[in-house]
């Protein structure tokens, strides 16, 4: 309904040589490259400070790169109008600002609306089909302060959604909230997922990263690894990516991945 | 304005009691004589207009945390209207070119987190306030120009201030409109309006300069230090009493408009100073609703832990809660 007809051969994002970085460190990341196909759900994975974060800037433009290139969907990021969605992990909102949820995810329309115009029914019906898909149509007119850390990230996705994109990227969606809300949120991707979404996923959790993803990429710095999981999620590689930082265990069949975040 | 009020006088007369009560003469006495005075009449006009589109910009003060910017700027306009007034040029040209000037400034020191916003604001502040002082300095008439000039002078308001007034209310009530959605996504979250590709950093110096506008207009009413008042009370009353921003807008417009008839009508009666009495007024309206607001919390929070002591909604952070809305 909402995301846009894509040439099947093109790749949803594709980046090439890229190089990003912020005042101070200006190649917080380099030499990134992968392609993603459409409606593929990618884990993003990397110890703290690997430049999980800025890869998502640097991909929605929020920071420039000066190196490398970026297509979404085929275009150029800086000419695309297939934006991308990003939920970031919110750390400079002010939840008592006075908008209600829907006015929110009405902020993820405001390009498309387009200068000098205001919101019409459709598009509040956009709004409001948006709400739909990630459960929150019963907390519409809530104040957005007013609800709780995994409704509010379940908003942003909509938000998201709300551009009309068919390309998420979702910097750490489960960290901080509990296990209902981590549930909640799971189930929304889910059915994003069976909708032909392209997610990219920034986590921790390494528990479900073979499982859970269609193809890891493990990055610290540049691209240690990427491709489907079990060639990724291999001790070589994440040793790699965590350096010392990471301990595996095999029990029978099953590994286990315990990584040192503060180490 | 008295011809045209005359006619309502039965209305008006319904508030004969109270102001027996409060000034010991009828409505008509308290409230519309003083408009056969064309000082009067045009004092009233400043102020409503004042009012009204200081509200309305406050909003967006308020809820964007820039409490401090808008007072820095009103200081900053201290140069350029002391540079006019020694000229005999035009006062309000003078200090809109400054007050445009440090805003543009201001989000210049500031663009790509360079120098951080408030220690950009506090240096261009303090060095345009100096260079104001220094300049009136030099004047014979040293403190009466300054202290017209820091406290207003509503009652000395002149047909052209007010055709300049009205002027700039129309421009800056006429941009917000246009600009509205842009400028609420980028007070939310800016990172979201550069995500979507917005035009943020033309945003941002467009709202500096709209408050730079206001405060220029606003300045004879009220004078430069109490300007950031006019601002912030009304928006930040409106705020108690709203969760949407359009609401919130609407709400502070009326508040900055009672509040610029109340406090004149204060100040003839009373003879306080006009800027004073106006500013007084929007802070007494401000605590009477505070602390309706915190009443209606309390009473909510009574209500909620004997019926339903698990909202649905979970944590409740908003600390003013959206009461009354």
């Amino acid at each position: 309904m909402s995301t846009k007809q894509t040439t099947p051969h093109c790749p949803a994002l594709r980046v090439e040589n890229l190089a990003a970085g912020y005042q101070g460190v200006r190649n917080a990341i380099h030499d990134v490259n992968f392609t993603i196909s459409p409606g593929e759900r990618v884990g993003l994975l990397g110890p703290n400070g690997a430049g999980k974060s800025t890869l998502f800037k640097a991909l929605v433009g929020l920071i420039p790169h000066h190196q490398g290139s970026i297509s979404v969907n085929g275009e150029d990021c800086r000419s695309s109008h297939n934006l991308i969605g990003y939920v970031p992990q919110y750390d400079n909102i002010d939840w008592t600002f006075p908008v209600t949820v829907r006015d929110v995810v009405m902020m993820g329309r405001v390009r498309l609306l387009g200068l000098f115009a205001w919101p019409t029914p459709r598009h509040w019906r956009a709004v409001d089909a948006m709400l739909d898909r990630v459960g929150m149509a019963d907390f519409r007119q809530r104040q957005i302060g007013q609800l709780s850390g995994g409704q509010r990230r379940r908003v942003f996705i909509a938000r998201a959604l709300a551009q009309e994109t068919n390309i998420l990227l979702l910097d750490e969606p489960f960290s901080g909230v509990d296990v209902k809300a981590e549930q909640e949120i799971t189930m929304v991707l889910e059915r994003l997922y069976h909708e032909g979404i392209t997610m990219v996923i920034a986590t921790h959790d390494l528990s479900n990263a073979t499982t859970y993803y269609d193809k890891l990429l493990l990055l610290n710095q540049t691209v240690i690894a990427y491709g489907e999981p079990d060639i990724v999620f291999t001790p070589d590689t994440l040793a790699t990516a965590y350096g010392g930082r990471i301990g595996i265990f095999h029990e029978g069949r099953e590994t286990i991945v315990v990584a040192d975040e503060h180490g | 304005m008295y011809d045209f009020l005359l006619q309502f006088e039965d209305i008006i007369s319904l508030l004969d009691p109270l102001l027996e009560l409060l000034l010991g003469m009828n409505a008509r006495e308290a409230l519309l004589d003083p408009l056969k005075y064309q000082f009067m009449e045009r004092a009233m006009q400043a102020s409503v207009l004042v009012g009204l589109v200081s509200g309305i910009i406050g909003c967006f003060v308020v809820v964007r945390g820039m409490a401090f910017f808008g007072d820095a700027l009103a200081h900053s306009i201290l140069p350029g209207v002391a540079i006019a007034y020694i000229r005999e040029a035009d006062l309000f040209i003078g200090g809109l070119i400054a007050g445009i000037a440090t805003a543009l400034g201001i989000g210049w020191l500031t663009r790509e987190e360079r120098i951080k916003e408030d220690t950009a604001i506090g240096v261009v502040f303090a060095g345009m306030y100096a260079l104001g002082i220094a300049i009136i300095s030099t004047q014979r008439s040293y403190s009466a120009d300054l202290a017209h000039i820091l406290f207003g002078n509503v009652l000395g308001v002149k047909e052209e201030d007010l055709h300049i007034m009205r002027w700039c209310g129309v421009i800056v009530v006429a941009t917000i409109l246009l600009f509205y959605k842009e400028l609420v996504v980028l007070s939310f979250d800016a990172s979201h309006a550069r995500v979507i590709k917005l035009p943020t950093e033309f945003l941002r110096l467009l709202l500096l300069v709209l408050i730079a506008v206001t405060i220029v207009a606003s300045l004879q009413t009220v004078g430069v230090a109490l300007m950031l008042a006019l601002l912030v009370t009304p928006a930040a009353t409106a705020r108690l009493l709203v969760k949407r921003l359009h609401f919130m807008i609407l709400i502070a417009a009326f508040l900055g408009v009672i509040s610029g008839i109340i406090g004149l009508y204060v100040s003839y009666h009373k003879n306080v100073a006009s800027g004073a009495a106006i500013v007084l007024t929007s802070t007494v309206i401000f605590l009477m609703v505070f602390a309706l607001a915190q009443l209606n919390n309390l009473r909510h929070r009574l209500f909620a832990h004997s019926s339903n002591p698990r909202k649905p909604g979970g944590r409740l952070s908003m600390p003013n809660g959206t009461s009354m809305s």
